[in-house]
């Protein structure tokens, strides 16, 4: 007996079709309409109308019809901007370089997320010491420095764990040393690190 | 803490698959555009969001409970679509005909039919 129920649409649009294929096709189609999905979503979850986000953005209705069933190839980035303040919705774009180091984009995060503080922190001078805001944001700062430091601790024990290793290797799987000598992880890294 | 409801399901019981697989042969980009746009109402209502009180030009109410899904962003497309019935108590979404604008009228009329016979089964 087939099955009926379905947790995606795409497995259901196979099966009717009874062609396999069907399921990436219908894939496909959802991941070129991503930044659409991802506009029409937040409009409905505002509870705003076409009519209001035209307004907003001082087009015809029917321009925002047709933005929100296009795909993301017939989206104009002017478009997108204005829906998004028509959303009062921010819009930041990221270029995020796989290529960088890892360090290099850590470092990146961590400005980023120095920025959204720092803005915190005006808004608390700005409301004043009493308020319950300030309160909330004084709050909100011990737990983003918690969680930073159980993930920071966390991994700095995965790190330890690797230098570990690499300073006490199974003598066993060692070749003869030959040739000139050079250092492993263990023996160039600081001290303090490895005895960690 | 709320305990958490259900995930929303589709259910093809009530489809005829000839009839899909006939339109999937032939109408192969917006077969996929309509269950692309299926995939697009069920986020909603993942999301909280009830039939019938958003507005999304490709969902349209067609009495009844019965909705049809359009297909969208497809060059020079045959206006095709979906016949659904989103089933709220049990979160089951109901796939009932598909079809393209020529024979709706019928389409409508088949959904309905079976849209009819679901209701006494929902509790």
């Amino acid at each position: 007996m087939k099955t009926t129920n379905f947790g995606s649409a795409a497995e259901a649009a196979a099966l009717l079709a009874d062609d396999p294929s069907m399921a990436a096709k219908v894939q496909q189609q959802i991941a070129h309409n991503a930044l659409v999905t991802a506009l029409l979503t937040m409009r409905i979850g505002k509870g705003l109308t076409q009519e209001m986000v035209a307004q907003s953005m001082g087009c015809d209705p029917s321009k925002v019809s047709r933005l929100e069933s296009g795909n993301d190839r017939q989206l104009k980035w002017l478009d997108i901007l204005a829906y998004a303040k028509a959303l009062r919705v921010d819009m930041s774009v990221t270029f995020d370089d796989s290529g960088l180091p890892a360090a290099e984009r850590i470092k990146q995060c961590v400005f980023r997320i120095d920025d959204d503080l720092k803005k915190l922190a005006a808004l608390a001078q700005k409301v004043g010491g009493d308020d319950q805001i300030t309160r909330e944001i004084d709050r909100f700062y011990k737990q983003v420095l918690f969680n930073f430091l159980v993930r920071f601790k966390q991994n700095s024990e995965k790190l330890s764990d690797v230098i570990r290793i690499s300073a006490q290797p199974p003598q066993a799987c060692l070749p003869e040393p030959s040739g000139p000598h050079h250092p492993t992880l263990a023996e160039s890294a600081p001290t303090e690190t490895t005895r960690c | 803490m709320t305990q958490e409801q259900s995930d929303w399901q589709i259910n093809t019981a009530h489809a005829s698959p000839g009839r899909f697989k006939k339109f999937a042969g032939k109408h192969a980009r917006e077969y996929a555009s309509l269950f692309a746009n299926l995939d697009k109402i069920m986020g909603l209502l993942a999301a909280g969001q009830k039939p019938g009180s958003f507005q999304v030009g490709f969902f349209r109410s067609e009495r009844e409970g019965v909705y049809r899904i359009g297909q969208t962003g497809v060059p020079s497309a045959k206006e095709s679509r979906l016949y659904v019935y989103p089933d709220e108590q049990n979160r089951i979404m109901y796939v009932l005909n598909i079809g393209t604008k020529e024979g709706q009228a019928e389409d409508i009329n088949e959904a309905h039919r079976t849209a009819r016979s679901l209701k006494p089964t929902i509790q």
